[in-house]
């Protein structure tokens, strides 16, 4: 059962966030688009955080975010946008979908690991 | 018909995603080169930024070569050496800078147009760049970054435009987004 949720369709990024939580005791697991975060969203219900990426193929992550509130009726997991887009219309469709928080890309580890720490109930 | 000074406001937002992009190595320089034939890199990371009234295409040039991966395992903190061996590991890495630099970009032309939309990253052969005429661009320029230890790499920009084009960079803003923050709702 994993406590963090990486979406990402570049395993750099999967890579780079996943192994800095794992080092800081988080327990991680990973979906490469939207459409793989629905599935293991559904298989693993103990997920507290998704980080996810905004661009990415077969379903992208604001969509994936309406899903969960939507379809999964999940409005317990705490969405965070990780992603190189920061337009205040992209932040309010963020918000409509329910997601929590907003990441600008690069990934800085430190910075973010206390906020993480708090969405996961760590 | 892109305007000279939506030429230049294109230069200067290129290369200030650039800087920010590689900011881990001190860039040395950065600026246009004659032709395409200077551009010597085999491979390219493509993504595209799509608006109302143009379509511009980024390409980041790169070899997949040892040195290429020993300079984004330094970018990003790795020891020396301990990169992994796998090619897919380097075409990822590179896949994610030409992300994060088209993202600045993005953001850079976000403060003058709206409804903008950024593509994924595909990777293409150098050779496929010599169609690019066929698209008919307002704008095709070549340009190259020198970061420190000599590395150099190429980029790439395109733009086709729908109708007269012409706007101008603003002034950089106050106070610059802090990447890697958490904002909370």
């Amino acid at each position: 059962m994993a406590q963090v949720l990486v979406v990402d369709d570049s395993s750099t990024v999967r890579t780079e966030v996943g192994s800095f939580l794992s080092s800081n005791g988080l327990s991680v697991d990973y979906a490469v688009d939207g459409r793989d975060a629905l599935g293991k969203l559904r298989a693993d219900t103990g997920i507290k955080l998704v980080l996810c990426d905004v661009n990415m193929p077969n379903l992208d992550g604001l969509s994936m975010a309406e899903k969960v509130r939507g379809e999964l009726r999940n409005a317990a997991v705490n969405i965070v946008m990780l992603t190189t887009e920061s337009s205040p219309a992209m932040k309010e469709r963020g918000k409509a979908a329910g997601v929590k928080g907003w990441i600008v890309k690069p990934f800085n580890g430190p910075a973010v690991l206390g906020s993480v720490k708090k969405l996961v109930g760590a | 018909m892109i305007s000279a000074r939506a030429r230049s406001a294109f230069d200067q937002m290129l290369a200030t995603s650039l800087r920010s992009t590689f900011a881990g190595a001190a860039v040395a320089g950065c600026g246009p080169v004659a032709d395409f034939a200077q551009v010597t890199e085999r491979r390219a990371v493509m993504l595209s930024v799509s608006a109302c009234r143009f379509r511009l295409m980024l390409f980041l040039h790169f070899d997949t070569d040892a040195r290429t991966g020993a300079l984004l395992a330094r970018l990003r903190g790795q020891p020396q050496g301990a990169e992994p061996g796998a090619p897919q590991w380097l075409l990822d890495a590179l896949s994610e800078y030409g992300n994060l630099c088209c993202g600045t970009l993005n953001r850079e032309l976000g403060r003058v147009f709206g409804c903008l939309g950024m593509s994924t990253p595909h990777l293409v052969e150098r050779e496929s760049l010599r169609h690019l005429p066929l698209l008919r661009p307002g704008y095709l320029r070549h340009y190259r970054l020198d970061l420190d230890g000599g590395h150099r790499f190429h980029a790439t920009l395109c733009v086709c435009e729908h109708g007269e084009l012409d706007f101008v960079a603003p002034p950089a803003a106050p106070q610059a987004e802090v990447a890697g923050e958490l904002e909370l709702f």
